[in-house]
């Protein structure tokens, strides 16, 4: 589904992804681990095309989309839920989520399903973004990434600052998601929220991936767990 | 009752009302007339500003843009009315697309600086074309012509009429700039205005959105300046000066940036205050300028959000409490 040969990211002179590869198979439910600083959102901004590297090769579904511009990116199925759950706090909730729609991206999701699915959202449809509780954000900027129907989901951080019972919730959202077939790729520093429902694990140091593992290696593996990932 | 009192919640239908009995209490006719000109100006500039976050210090010159076509075509041809407003709105937009297509490639100061230094150039220029423009004496002859429909005619020389005539095309203007702010185009410019960078990754192409601002912007921003032209039936360099492109961003900000409705005030307050205060006082620019000072510090949403604020106190409904996460 995805395939990232070795690219090399900058933020202007510092050399924040070194040479990172890593391949997704279709519904799989792979994460990126590791410290802050360690390259994570870095490399899902070159994915989307916010922050294309300066080497290396990224293909989807058979298409390069290296340097593709990040609406293209979009258009194309991949959707991002970036850090901070960041929506649209201007916009209602109703509007924040159908500006997420796809022109040409049809599918399961639609306004009906997505609040079918999260009935918060159908309560609170007249509200602006900004005046919804942080989990409530979290749950609109994912709903608003579903709406474009993508086949690939990216979360940067979804359970970051959040109550245990919307992390639950987040969590069981994106395990059915990937039941469905849906390829999720997960940056998270709540390792324990990853090991209960991901597939494989790729662990990111100061721009480097230094180990990759199935979830069960994971699991077994303390030294990795606590060398470089305990808090 | 109740649904009177929802229908009294539109803001549009408050200052469709306002409106219609203003000039019947307000001694000033042509002065009122003026006030929605420059309403219109204000909103028009305020798609770009309020809405998608883009500052142009262009709007003289689609506002001149506006007059001079409407001047030039009743000079020279003698258009119909309509057909004269339509062509100067048209190319008023046409322009805005030339402006916007290359401006849109900066953003924020630089954006800015370019829509003004293009100002210029459209000033200076329409000082050279002499035989068209009228150069430094302005553009004469202009008349205001009958509405002509088909066979039927109507006169609006008399100014209680022209400011019905005005209204009418105000505030088809004021519906269709509300039905593009409510559409889901709208939430795009609220998007890119919020974050354009979001606005991208959620799959717009933002440099197409905001030449789409820029250009219904244009077209009601001409649509006033073909207003204006038959209003005062003459048209100057002055209407393409950048010191109008400030005057209108005063108004908008004045009134209050954050709704489709507050420039309005903005305009009226900003005119009125000219012809007041400028018979009064000849340094009344000074006067003007505290007070734009004292509103950026203190009351950064405009009058409007106050008077929001008011109607929300009277209008009160029940809030719902936050849950937190």
């Amino acid at each position: 589904m995805l395939q990232v040969e070795a690219i090399h990211s900058y933020y202007g002179e510092s050399y924040v992804v070194q040479g990172i590869s890593m391949v997704l198979k279709e519904g799989e439910i792979l994460t990126l681990l590791g410290r802050n600083g360690a390259g994570k959102t870095t490399t899902l901004r070159s994915i989307v095309g916010l922050k294309p590297p300066r080497r290396g090769k990224i293909v989807f579904m058979g298409r390069e989309i290296t340097r593709m511009k990040p609406f293209e990116v979009a258009r194309l199925g991949i959707a991002m839920v970036p850090e901070e759950r960041r929506i649209f706090s201007s916009l209602t909730v109703e509007e924040n989520l159908k500006i997420g729609i796809q022109k040409g991206r049809v599918g399961r999701w639609t306004l009906e399903s997505v609040q079918k699915l999260f009935p918060i959202l159908r309560e609170r449809r007249h509200h602006r973004g900004n005046q919804l509780s942080g989990g409530e954000q979290q749950i609109l900027a994912i709903a608003r990434a579903l709406m474009g129907n993508p086949k690939f989901l990216i979360l940067d951080e979804p359970s970051e600052g959040l109550a245990p019972l919307i992390i639950k919730l987040i969590a069981e959202t994106i395990k059915s998601l990937s039941t469905e077939g849906m390829t999720i790729l997960l940056v998270e520093q709540n390792v324990e929220m990853t090991l209960q429902i991901a597939h494989r694990h790729y662990v990111l140091d100061q721009g480097k991936i230094i180990y990759s593992d199935t979830n069960e290696g994971l699991k077994n593996n303390r030294e990795i767990r606590d060398r470089y990932l305990s808090v | 009752m109740k649904s009177v009192l929802r229908f009294l919640k539109d803001p549009f239908v408050v200052i469709a009302m306002v409106s219609i009995v203003f000039p019947f209490v307000f001694p000033f006719t042509d002065l009122a007339t003026e006030m929605l000109i420059f309403g219109l100006l204000a909103v028009a500039f305020n798609l770009m500003l309020g809405y998608t976050g883009l500052l142009s210090f262009g709007h003289a010159a689609l506002f001149g843009t506006g007059a001079y076509t409407m001047g030039i075509l009743l000079v020279r041809f003698q258009v119909n009315i309509f057909l004269g407003m339509l062509a100067s709105a048209g190319m008023a937009a046409a322009i805005a697309l030339l402006i916007g297509w290359i401006s849109i490639r900066r953003h924020g100061i630089y954006f800015a600086m370019l829509t003004l230094a293009f100002n210029e150039v459209f000033y200076f220029t329409l000082t050279q074309f002499r035989d068209l423009t009228g150069g430094e004496d302005g553009l004469r002859g202009i008349y205001r012509p009958d509405l002509v429909a088909g066979p039927a005619s109507l006169s609006v020389q008399e100014p209680m009429r022209f400011y019905f005539f005005v209204l009418f095309i105000f505030l088809l203007s004021l519906l269709a700039m509300r039905r593009i702010t409510g559409s889901p185009m709208g939430s795009v410019f609220k998007a890119i205005r919020e974050n354009e960078n979001r606005a991208e990754s959620v799959g717009y192409k933002c440099r197409y959105y905001k030449i789409v601002a820029f250009v219904f912007s244009g077209f009601f921003a001409g649509l006033a300046g073909a207003l204006f032209c038959i209003y005062i039936k003459y048209v100057s360099l002055s209407f393409c000066h950048w010191s109008l492109s400030g005057e209108v961003i005063i108004m908008a900000l004045l009134g209050g940036i954050g709704s489709l409705y507050g420039p309005l005030i903005g305009a009226a307050l900003v005119t009125l205050m000219q012809d007041i205060l400028a018979g009064m006082w000849e340094r009344w620019l000074l006067l003007l300028g505290i007070i734009f000072i004292i509103f950026v510090m203190f009351f950064q949403g405009g009058v409007w959000s106050g008077i929001e604020a008011l109607s929300s106190r009277l209008f009160r409904k029940p809030e719902k409490k936050e849950i937190p996460a």
